[in-house]
């Protein structure tokens, strides 16, 4: 490849120390000019160690060794101070996650956009300002002149996400690093960082690396990409092929879990957590969790546990050597990469959920709810300002229902599920839960009828407590399972999944996945009939969502459980609801079951959203490859 | 040959055997603590301080308070290891004899401070309504110079132990109670506050459990600094004259004494600041020591 932006041989990153884990563990890497890969994994994949390695941001604790490293012409490795600091932000330009966390926010959006050309060559204030309404213009923000001088508070994540772009643009970078660039954003706000980045990059011609867990953004925006797992390629290959024929079982696991809105196809999740570096097995990474192994026979079994595969190119049968008729172009590290090709995909139908008797007796009726919150300037007490997050909504939850909340942040879906819970008082109009008797619950009861998850495992639970103790706590508020509480925490822990043994650690020794479980094993202590839950997906990897889709359904079959499921992602509302209700602007804008929400959406807002969800058929892409692009490439 | 992996019987995601057991589990926050070298030593010393201070007056040959004018301000030697001040007096012993008045005084308004303080920091975080009085009164204590505000309860009270630790004790609360009512307002924030109250636990578990338990890093550090700054601040009282009666030797007042003849007779100074480093040494290093055990986080697996 003559026009190589960036060429990485054998790359390791290792931590320092007596017992040093390996977290990247020899990958390759090829980036072409104006040519878009992506690195995918699931938490604890080095896929970010290995991005960061382009630019040697790594922390101090770790080491880099390398086959070779050439970014943009320059030797990474024997690269000095000065020609290091040359790539970063000059040649190489980077886009990371978060933009809050990365933006001064003692500075104005304008210097900072403009700082990488500004710290390169002198320029006046006058023409600085002048570059950055330039640049911002240039990525969309409206009104540049003056939003350049706004500090970055002022904006919002999806307007600071595109001031991230211009400056990781600003210097005509021929590479361009995106660590999750839209992983932060909601899904139409995906969708326009997707449009601008194509934009972008057909015009300055640049190679992306990006970097995502999320394989609706590699359909949408990628022309290769690497499948990581355990700090190794799994697969490496056109994005086309990749996701149509993929040759690895890890890289088939992943489609299969993902909930695919579109079709309405089921998820299948991978059993077990992601191998994260401490935990990697021996052999291939991957082959606790493999299906295709479980199928294989015992000599084969062994082998996968023994012998690590290396990343080859994968011979397909009916053609011999190269010159067959359909060249993979494909590589796959698994020992029995060609089984892959006889697997028939998976097109599940929706699992046996029989959905509820429409008619059925109501478990919550939302009548005429609104809710406005004010605020107040700290200084003179005044109003400052009135907003509308809840405006006149009513529905009804039936008893075995799951209804899908879904919008945009700030359309007022999480208040309206803080206002079921009582966390927060309506202003107007009422929220009765109905006992089985029709009557309307109040008091104590209320906290034993609706229960909460909530959408940060992370910080849902006290660090300073044993998961026992989280869960006994709440069966001794409520005198529940007095005298049998050691038996009762292991039948809930049995019930969302966890072995019993799991109750003695703190939440910091769990993972996310696992946190969750404990989360709904709480709320489920006080054998709740409904459960709100707010994002309960958002913050877990790929594999896990499909396994807490999968519990959730479970759940509600084996105990009869209404869920109000509040998600900006459509793709999970599908694969779990019966009903999906629409908010917008604090108000209902439509209500309907899922197969008429998705199928025939009648509110305009309603087609905004299904246009922006990212599927995994990059044939059709929510953002159509520009000709631009399309002709550079070919 | 082909696999139908559709058809592969993997019923349920099963996260059993995948679960690694932990190597080593907590005997609570003592046993951590225990298992902490820093903090064995610092218990250690703290304890050969306070055993020190307590027999050590007993066995020795000298009586702090007699003086012997002909031993005036004698270098350490045999007869007198640390030497004597400008009346003769031994100052080992009455170094050690001070440690009981010092140490008394640093552990009770330390303790007073602390718990009236982390009180009305909590109800301040858990009540918007006693939020603003509370913290009000707090501040106008605050205003005032500490060490003028003791004195002039002191020149009310009148010279006691039990004077001195009421007002060093008045001094000190404002200071826990706005850290307590800061780290406490961060946690009543956290999700996992929003789920107590959505499981409608109880408001002392909440303001145990929650709020306490986890503001209890930063109050430990604040409170074995305070009981540094106590004893300094006992001292203060004694030189202006306002602590304790003149007749009970402390640390503070034999440092504040020995200042005097710094150039001449530089023991006199060195041997209570000398214990007073070791003391505030060996509480730094509980201090840390407790701070990692009541976070389970910090745990090394």
């Amino acid at each position: 490849m003559t026009d190589a932006v960036l060429t990485v041989r054998e790359l390791r990153v290792r931590t320092r120390g007596d017992a040093p884990l390996a977290l990247v563990d020899g990958v390759d890497i090829d980036v072409g000019l104006g040519e878009t890969v992506a690195l995918v994994g699931e938490s604890g994949s080095g896929k970010t160690m290995a991005a960061r390695s382009v630019l040697r941001l790594l922390p101090a604790n770790v080491e880099l060794t390398a086959g070779g490293l050439s970014a943009v012409g320059t030797d990474v490795l024997a690269a000095d101070g000065p020609a290091l600091r040359g790539l970063r932000g000059g040649r190489v330009g980077m886009i990371f996650q978060d933009p809050m966390a990365n933006f001064n926010p003692v500075l104005p959006v304008g210097r900072q956009v403009t700082e990488p050309v500004r710290i390169r060559q002198r320029m006046s204030k006058r023409a600085g300002d002048k570059l950055a309404a330039e640049v911002l213009g240039h990525v969309g923000i409206p009104d540049p002149e003056r939003r350049c001088r706004e500090y970055p508070h002022q904006f919002s994540g999806g307007m600071l996400q595109r001031a991230m772009i211009a400056m990781a643009l600003v210097n005509r970078p021929s590479l361009v690093i995106a660590d999750e660039p839209t992983t932060a954003l909601d899904a139409t706000l995906q969708v326009k960082i997707v449009k601008l980045l194509r934009l972008l990059q057909s015009e300055i011609n640049a190679g992306i690396l990006v970097i995502t867990h999320d394989l609706g953004l590699v359909a949408e925006l990628a022309d290769r990409a690497s499948v990581m797992y355990a700090g190794r390629i799994m697969e490496t290959g056109r994005v086309g092929e990749l996701f149509a024929r993929p040759l690895h079982p890890y890289t088939r696991a992943l489609l299969d879990s993902r909930p695919e809105g579109r079709t309405g196809a089921d998820v299948r999740a991978i059993p077990g957590e992601p191998a994260t570096p401490a935990t990697r097995p021996g052999g291939c990474a991957f082959h606790p969790r493999c299906r295709l192994r479980v199928e294989r026979p015992a000599a084969d079994q062994a082998r996968c546990v023994d012998e690590v595969p290396v990343l080859r190119l994968v011979a397909l049968p009916g053609t011999t050597g190269t010159t067959g008729s359909t060249p993979s172009s494909s590589l796959a590290a698994c020992h029995f990469a060609t089984e892959m090709l006889t697997v028939g995909h998976l097109a599940q139908p929706r699992a046996d959920h029989v959905p509820p008797d429409p008619d059925s007796a109501p478990v919550v009726t939302v009548a005429g709810v609104s809710k406005r919150f004010v605020t107040k300037s700290a200084w003179s007490g005044r109003r400052t300002g009135v907003t509308q997050a809840v405006d006149d909504v009513s529905f009804t939850l039936g008893h075995g229902e799951s209804l899908g909340l879904v919008g945009e942040s700030g359309s007022g879906k999480s208040t309206l599920g803080r206002m079921m819970v009582r966390l927060i008082e309506p202003d107007t109009g009422g929220i009765t839960v109905h006992a089985q008797d029709a009557s309307p619950v109040t008091g104590q009861q209320f906290r034993r009828t609706v229960q909460w998850v909530h959408q940060d495992p992370y910080g849902s639970l006290n660090p300073k407590m044993t998961i026992r103790r989280l869960i006994t706590e709440v069966l001794a508020r409520y005198r529940l399972a007095s005298g049998s509480r050691a038996a009762r925490v292991t039948e809930l822990l049995g019930l969302v999944g966890l072995p019993p043994d799991l109750a003695e650690r703190y939440p910091h020794q769990l993972s996310g996945g696992q946190r969750q479980r404990v989360a709904i094993a709480r709320a489920l202590a006080v054998e709740p009939r409904v459960l709100v839950l707010d994002e309960p997906l958002s913050a877990l990897d790929v594999s896990i969502q499909a396994q807490v889709i999968t519990l959730l359904r479970r759940l509600r079959a084996d105990l009869g459980l209404s869920y109000v499921l509040i998600s900006h992602d459509l793709n999970v509302v599908r694969t779990i609801c019966d009903r999906v209700a629409v908010m917008c602007e604090g108000r209902l804008v439509e209500v309907g079951t899922v197969d008429d929400i998705y199928d025939r959406p009648q509110h305009p807002y309603t087609k905004t959203l299904l246009s922006a969800m990212l599927n995994v058929d990059p044939e059709d892409r929510a953002v159509p490859a520009s000709p631009v692009t399309s002709t550079a490439r070919s | 040959m082909a696999v139908d992996l559709t058809s592969a019987g993997v019923p349920e995601p099963d996260t059993h055997d995948l679960v690694r057991p932990r190597a080593r589990l907590r005997a609570g926050w003592v046993g951590s603590f225990r298992a902490s070298t820093r903090g064995m030593i610092g218990l250690g010393l703290l304890a050969l301080i306070v055993l020190a201070c307590l027999v050590g007056p007993v066995l020795s040959a000298h009586d702090p308070q007699v003086v012997d004018p002909v031993a005036r301000l004698a270098p350490p030697s045999g007869s007198h290891w640390l030497g004597t001040d400008q009346f003769g007096r031994d100052v080992l012993t009455r170094m050690l004899d001070g440690g009981r008045a010092s140490l008394l005084v640093a552990a009770a308004v330390t303790t007073i401070s602390v718990v009236i303080g982390a009180f009305l920091g909590l109800i301040s975080a858990m009540y918007a309504k006693v939020d603003g009085p509370v913290m009000r009164f707090l501040d106008a204590l605050m205003a005032f110079p500490s060490v003028l505000l003791a004195i002039a309860l002191m020149a009310r009270l009148g010279p006691s132990i039990g004077n001195v630790i009421a007002a060093l004790s008045l001094v000190a609360i404002p200071g826990f109670a706005r850290l307590v009512r800061s780290s406490a307002l961060v946690v009543k924030s956290t999700p996992y506050m929003e789920l107590a109250r959505v499981l409608d636990l109880r408001l002392p578990t909440l303001m145990v459990r929650y709020l306490l338990a986890n503001s209890m890093s930063p109050l430990i550090l604040a409170a074995t600094f305070g009981a540094a700054s106590v004893i300094l601040a006992e001292a203060a009282l004694s030189f202006l004259g306002a602590g304790l009666p003149t007749s009970v030797p402390t640390w503070g007042s034999m440092l504040n004494d020995g200042q005097t003849y710094l150039r001449n007779a530089w023991w006199l100074a060195v041997a209570p600041g000398a214990i007073l480093s070791l003391l505030l040494l060996s509480l730094n290093m509980i201090g840390d020591a407790l701070r990692d055990a009541f976070d389970p986080r910090s745990e090394r697996i």
